[in-house]
């Protein structure tokens, strides 16, 4: 467990408000950060989008229930790692929502170990996908920057072309080429081939899955 | 006096004879006038025959014997050589013999117009009350101040099994099976008898003619001749048979529903307990294992360490009544799910509790989809929801006033492509903050409640994969909605 950013916290969505008191008593033993919220919609006024940390639900609540907020938190492009509780005879419900993307679920009553770990899991998730997603942002300011003709090279020699190759399709010297491949390797930060590759690749995969 | 005698006399006798009557008597008249020699005004006995015949055969032939009339005094005028100082005199005086006559048949015929339109209004609203009673489901029965039947209608003979028209002229006291009821019968007319405009209800026993008792209600009102003293007692009775029979069916059907509701409770329990007991159960590993991460890491505050164990201690004892409660009822039933038309559904739900709405003053309003596709549940469990449903609200309207107690029940189709079932009731509604509370086990806002009805009824809908949620009714009151997913057909 590496240390998750410092505003990073546990929201809790749960309808009992003692358990969500006890949540948060158990939660803040381990210096968690929690807020907690009696209904989805409570939690949706109060959370701002990019705000780090996950969620911890309970699957069945009254009004909105989790599943339904996990509906809705796709729908808002909110990608906030999700743990679902749920009661014994929930599992199939549960079942449903992790193969939906949440993170994992939880049976009440639980092993605290078990629950902390999973959050702990979630949180992690959540700082890996944030550091992934701000490279990727890094990379793609990169690649912004560079000139048409830069990018033009860039892609030709990402697809394994040669200098002389790319020269000949291009029309020019393969000293231009050489040239522009420089400035582009050095605007990159790649000190080869296989590092161009791997920035541009994760690019193109997009956004690390949440 | 005199119209009474025209019609009870001359009304009656064939036209023919009547006027034989007349013309004898004028001619008598005449042989008197002309015999008498005009020396006494007769001119106004004339009339006696007029009227008889224009009583009798309408006012043409009124006017003809008006003109005979004239005519003989005319002619007695002439063969008695009576001499006028001036001939117009003489014309004068026939003329204005002859306008009096037939100004006389002329009210005279009016009159009996007149008479003849309200005689028949009078019968006529005397054979509409005569059907009516006829008609009348209850029975009636008209009584004397001695007690002697005057009336009875046939409702009253079917139901003591009297034939038509047995009844009349009886005692009514024979009517009484019992002493008992004989002397409360008693007592209730004496006592109509005092206070005018009263009237007297009860429920009591007549005996039919086999001997057999019937339950009756008694509507007892007293008979009072125009200057208001009483002239006898008219009663409208109904036979209570047919309710008492309703009222145990409803009473038994009521047991019926109460047992199947104990039964799905029960089947549904398995579901409730595992979520509400482990709620609690959760709530004790939180607080434990809070402190007890807290000693280890040696950060804690005693007070907080406290105040956590006391909290935890509290979510065992909510375990335990938990328990306790459910312990009441057994588990048989599984439910099983079929494909099945919602709202036939919803209709025999609203068919059972028709009932407890009708006892109420509750009007129950339903609002389908006319077409939803099929969904795949319990058919009993949904039933027993939506009764549920219907009774929670009907009990919120304890307190609407009559007029405005409405339970709108409705069916949709939903964007989400679900069927959607609300139900929205006028009653006292969901306190502020109380929305989600409603759901909880053991929440409860009725005086004899289990609090359970509402946290089963989402139970039930959550294993069949649908929702429940309230809101307030914009109207006053609360709405309760459930969705079941729609098969893909």
């Amino acid at each position: 467990m590496t240390t998750t950013g410092t505003a990073a916290r546990v929201y809790v969505v749960d309808d009992d408000e003692m358990f969500r008191k006890s949540l948060h008593w158990l939660l803040e033993s381990v210096g968690l950060q929690v807020a907690a919220f009696a209904t989805a919609a409570e939690f949706l006024d109060a959370y701002r989008a990019g705000d780090p940390g996950c969620l911890v639900l309970d699957i069945r609540m009254p009004g909105m229930s989790g599943l339904q907020l996990q509906d809705e938190l796709a729908a808002r492009a909110v990608r906030l790692p999700i743990v679902f509780l749920t009661a014994h005879g929930d599992v199939p419900m549960a079942v449903a929502a992790v193969k939906k993307g949440a993170v994992d679920f939880v049976q009440k009553p639980y092993n605290d170990q078990r629950l902390l770990d999973v959050i702990q899991g979630a949180l992690q998730r959540d700082a890996d996908t944030r550091a992934a997603d701000e490279r990727h942002r890094r990379t793609a300011a990169l690649i912004a920057a560079m000139t048409p003709r830069e990018r033009e090279v860039m892609n030709a020699v990402v697809a394994g072309k040669t200098n002389k190759i790319i020269a000949d399709e291009l029309g020019v010297a393969v000293k231009t080429i050489e040239a522009h491949r420089a400035r582009m390797m050095d605007k990159m930060g790649a000190s080869s081939v296989a590092e161009l590759v791997r920035l541009v690749t994760a690019i193109d995969a997009g956004p690390s899955s949440g | 006096m005199f119209v009474a005698w025209l019609s009870n006399t001359v009304g009656k006798q064939p036209t023919g004879a009547v006027f034989a009557l007349a013309l004898a008597l004028m001619g008598m008249i005449a042989l008197v006038e002309y015999g008498l020699g005009q020396d006494l005004l007769l001119a106004i006995v004339y009339l006696l025959p007029i009227v008889i015949v224009t009583w009798a055969a309408g006012r043409n032939a009124g006017i003809a014997f008006s003109l005979l009339a004239t005519a003989i005094w005319v002619t007695t005028v002439i063969l008695t050589h009576r001499v006028y100082t001036n001939p117009l005199y003489f014309h004068w005086e026939w003329l204005v013999r002859l306008a009096m006559f037939i100004l006389f048949v002329v009210i005279l015929s009016r009159l009996k117009e007149a008479l003849g339109s309200a005689g028949t209004a009078l019968s006529r609203s005397e054979q509409r009350y005569r059907t009516l009673v006829a008609a009348l489901p209850h029975g009636v029965q008209e009584i004397d101040l001695g007690g002697r039947i005057l009336l009875a209608n046939p409702a009253l003979h079917r139901m003591l099994g009297y034939a038509e028209g047995d009844l009349v002229e009886r005692p009514v006291a024979g009517l009484f099976g019992e002493a008992g009821e004989a002397q409360r019968a008693h007592r209730e007319l004496e006592a109509l008898r005092l206070v005018p405009g009263a009237s007297a209800s009860y429920a009591g026993r007549l005996a039919r003619c086999d001997g057999s008792p019937v339950e009756v209600r008694f509507d007892w009102v007293c008979r009072r001749d125009d200057a208001g003293s009483p002239s006898g007692f008219i009663a409208v009775l109904t036979d209570l048979t047919a309710q008492r029979r309703a009222e145990a069916v409803s009473r038994e059907q009521q047991e019926r529903l109460e047992q199947a509701a104990r039964l799905i409770t029960v089947g549904e329990m398995a579901s409730t307990l595992a979520h509400e007991l482990n709620q609690p159960l959760a709530s004790i590993v939180n607080f434990n294992m809070g402190c007890a991460r807290r000693l280890r890491a040696g950060n804690w505050d005693p007070d907080a360490l406290l105040d956590a164990m006391v909290q935890g201690s509290r979510q065992a004892e909510r375990a335990g009544e938990i328990i306790r409660r459910v312990r009441e009822f057994v588990s048989k039933r599984e439910p099983s799910r079929a494909l099945v038309d919602f709202n036939a559904i919803v209709g025999a739900a609203a068919a059972l509790a028709e009932l407890d709405v009708e006892k109420k003053h509750v009007r129950l309003a339903l609002d389908l989809a006319p077409t939803l596709p099929r969904v795949l549940a319990d058919e009993i469990l949904i039933e027993q929801v939506i009764l549920n449903l219907v009774r929670n609200g009907v009990e919120a309207m304890d307190e609407t006033t009559p007029g405005e107690r409405e339970l709108r029940l409705a069916s949709q189709l939903d964007v989400a492509g679900q069927v959607q079932f609300s139900i929205a009731d006028r009653g006292r509604g969901i306190a502020d903050g109380m929305a989600g509370e409603a759901f909880a086990p053991f929440f409860t806002t009725k005086p004899r409640g289990m609090g359970l009805g509402l946290s089963i009824c989402r139970s039930i809908l959550e294993y069949h994969d649908g929702r429940l949620w309230c809101e307030p009714n914009p109207a006053g009151g609360a709405i309760f909605h459930f969705t079941l997913p729609a098969t893909a057909q």
